[in-house]
């Protein structure tokens, strides 16, 4: 027989990680925002603990129940009228501003649970918090957890019916020395970071020692990624496991199984096979430069790296109406675009958004882009690789400023909390590479073999030439390239490095000139960088937005590559 | 003697008084990154961005918002 419905408070400060808790314990995820304070409606739901139904409450953060504003009023009226248990969810890196808080609510006589939240921040300040000695001083249970990670949850409802009212003596006693009291008894604080570790930190935030180390930290990225995964990982995968193994050994297994060679023998196996180029393409060329990049990147996010690199860029990107904390997914734009369009949901406002998915499909090149161009520009002279670098950052600038200009919104003031720098842990930096590695396989690579099959469609219903012979023109006219290039620029849609081959061959056989290589390069590089992306782009945004992007980015990189022939002539 | 954070000297440790904001979250943000009445910290930074020592971390903040910030020297950490 079940008791009667029990209400169950969560209580806290502002952004402790409540909506995340509520989440866990009622089993429905409700959306946790990056926007502090946006739990400003009272939410509820159940919760089944063995034979005890419970009725939960999310309250709005509140810094104390004294009734100023609206909140911290019906925070207070609620606990009053309803009686109840209460869980206090507190930040364990800022535990000074939850103590307060518990002062408070003993005051009411609930039965009280103290949680305290985020451990995983705390310990990587190097704050360690005696929990043992914690619950001894207040007489409540207090759990550890990490929210995000599901840490600690199992325990605290397992100590829900373990909530009794806390019985800290506060008597006469002022409140802040209390706290600072209480504080001093559980927290201690490692100072061995100090000196050496503030110093490296001011250094790469510096107005100009700041840009070298960023310089030398992309060369250090260019040679992991560039040379180690796109040259010598790409070249053994591509050459030696496809080249020599698994496509001989499919093709000579379809040979068996097909020998008439029919329609279905070309779908898997033929020029735009979906295992001689769809499977051959996402795993040997894309995923060894990819999976790099992931390394590199996730070893700047561990490090602390990414939010100093936040602080340098942020003047610059308020000029798009952006502003640092945008640095995050234009940075893994450079891996993959499509990653760090889904990323853009860390963004605050829509309009920040749209920009930077704009300009990730416009004008920032992902890895396995990156990886085949670099490789040309390496045969061509070096004031081409400046004219394509420069030609890439005006474009991303200019139009990153128009489009702030033409999508209304104000500018979000830049605020970031800046980690303690510290060497990256490799399980950290596995963990994080492995979770971006799973996402791609499962996401982008089923996209990879949807495009060659388009390819293939077209080819067999013999549209691709069609479509090629009605961009020739264009091609021929505008861009000044010969005629095959048309060819380059359709499949480099569908499949990237194709595109960017194509071309190179062309130059390397003489059937282009060092001018037109360069336009043709620039073109690719402004045009979206996959289908991948497209459908990115769509899920994010709508099929309207993601439209209009589209047909402004082609013509766009026609119109640039146009001006920039005619300039170069 | 106060003074808005964003007129203050790198190096120098203040004490914050208050933060006015017309915005309530944005002092709830503020002080959930440890800058709230009464947080000692010290102004590390003012270009390309103010970044402030707050306890064991540091915040990068606009000028804008530093201008929001009142504040009083400490004059010992």
């Amino acid at each position: 027989m079940s008791v009667s419905l029990q209400n169950l408070f969560l209580v806290g400060n502002p952004n402790v990680g409540k909506s995340l808790i509520f989440g866990h314990l009622t089993g429905a995820y409700t959306t946790v925002s990056n926007y502090p304070g946006t739990t400003v409606t009272l939410s509820r739901g159940r919760l089944q603990l063995g034979n005890q139904s419970y009725e939960i409450f999310d309250t709005p953060g509140i810094n104390s129940l004294t009734p100023i504003s609206g909140d911290e009023k019906v925070t207070r009226d609620l606990l009053v009228e309803k009686k109840g248990v209460v869980i206090q969810i507190a930040d364990a890196k800022n535990l000074q501003r939850a103590i307060p808080l518990t002062l408070q609510l003993q005051e009411l006589g609930l039965p009280m649970v103290l949680v305290v939240n985020m451990c995983d921040e705390s310990e990587r300040r190097g704050i360690t918090i005696d929990f043992a000695k914690l619950e001894a001083l207040l007489g409540i249970p207090v759990v550890p957890t990490v929210a995000t990670r599901g840490t600690g949850i199992e325990q605290l409802r397992r100590r829900i019916s373990e909530a009794k009212p806390s019985r800290i003596e506060i008597a006469g006693k002022d409140s802040v020395a209390l706290t600072r009291s209480i504080w001093n008894q559980v927290a201690t604080l490692q100072v061995a970071r100090g000196r050496f570790g503030e110093k490296v930190s001011a250094f790469s935030m510096h107005r100009w020692w700041g840009f070298v180390s960023l310089a030398g930290i992309l060369y250090l990225v260019y040679l992991f990624v560039g040379v180690l995964g796109a040259g010598i990982a790409v070249d053994f995968f591509e050459h030696k496991v496809f080249g020599k193994f698994i496509s001989p050994a499919s093709i000579w297994l379809f040979d068996k199984l097909m020998p008439a060679h029919g329609i279905l023998y070309d779908c898997f196996v033929g020029q735009y096979g979906l295992i001689t180029m769809g499977v051959s393409y996402g795993f040997a060329i894309v995923l060894p430069i990819v999976t790099t990049f992931f390394i590199a990147f996730s070893i700047m996010e561990d490090s602390g790296y990414l939010p100093r690199l936040a602080v340098m860029v942020n003047r610059a990107f308020q000029w798009m109406g952006l502003n640092g904390k945008a640095v995050l997914p234009m940075v893994l734009g450079l891996g993959c675009d499509t990653m760090a369009t889904l990323t853009t949901r860390i963004l605050e406002t829509r309009k920040q958004r749209l920009i930077v998915t704009l300009l990730l499909a416009l004008a920032v090149p992902c890895s396995a882009q990156l990886g085949i161009l670099l490789g040309m520009f390496g045969t061509m002279p070096a004031w081409t690789f400046l004219v394509w670098l420069g030609v890439l950052l005006t474009v991303l600038f200019t139009v990153g400023w128009a489009a702030n200009q033409l999508i209304p919104g104000a500018n979000e003031p830049f605020i970031m909390e800046l980690p303690p720098l510290r060497i990256p842990q490799f399980k950290n930096v596995a963990k994080k590479t492995m979770a971006r590695l799973e996402w791609y396989v499962k996401e982008a690579i089923p996209l990879f073999l949807l495009g060659t099959f388009i390819l293939f469609i077209l080819d067999a219903l013999r549209l691709l030439t069609a479509i090629q012979r009605l961009a020739t023109p264009l091609v021929v006219s505008i861009l000044g390239l010969p005629a095959e290039a048309s060819n380059a620029f359709l499949i480099g849609f569908l499949r990237r490095d194709f595109g960017a081959t194509g071309f190179f061959d062309m130059y390397s056989r003489g059937q282009m000139t060092v001018v037109q290589a360069l336009v043709a390069l620039v073109v690719i590089t402004l045009f979206v960088p996959c289908v991948a992306n497209v459908f990115m782009m769509i899920k994010e945004h709508g099929n309207k937005v993601a439209l209009r992007m589209v047909c402004f980015i082609f013509p766009f990189a026609f119109l640039v590559g146009g001006i920039l022939n005619w300039i170069l002539k | 003697m106060e003074l808005q954070l964003s007129l203050g000297e790198v190096g120098h440790h203040y004490q914050v008084l208050r933060t006015s904001t017309e915005s309530k979250l944005l002092s709830e943000r503020l002080a959930g990154l440890g800058m709230h009445p009464g947080a000692r910290v010290q102004l590390t930074q003012k270009r390309p961005s103010f970044v402030l020592k707050v306890e064991q971390t540091e915040v990068a903040l606009d000028r804008s918002i530093a201008d929001k910030i009142t504040v009083i020297r400490e004059l010992f950490s």
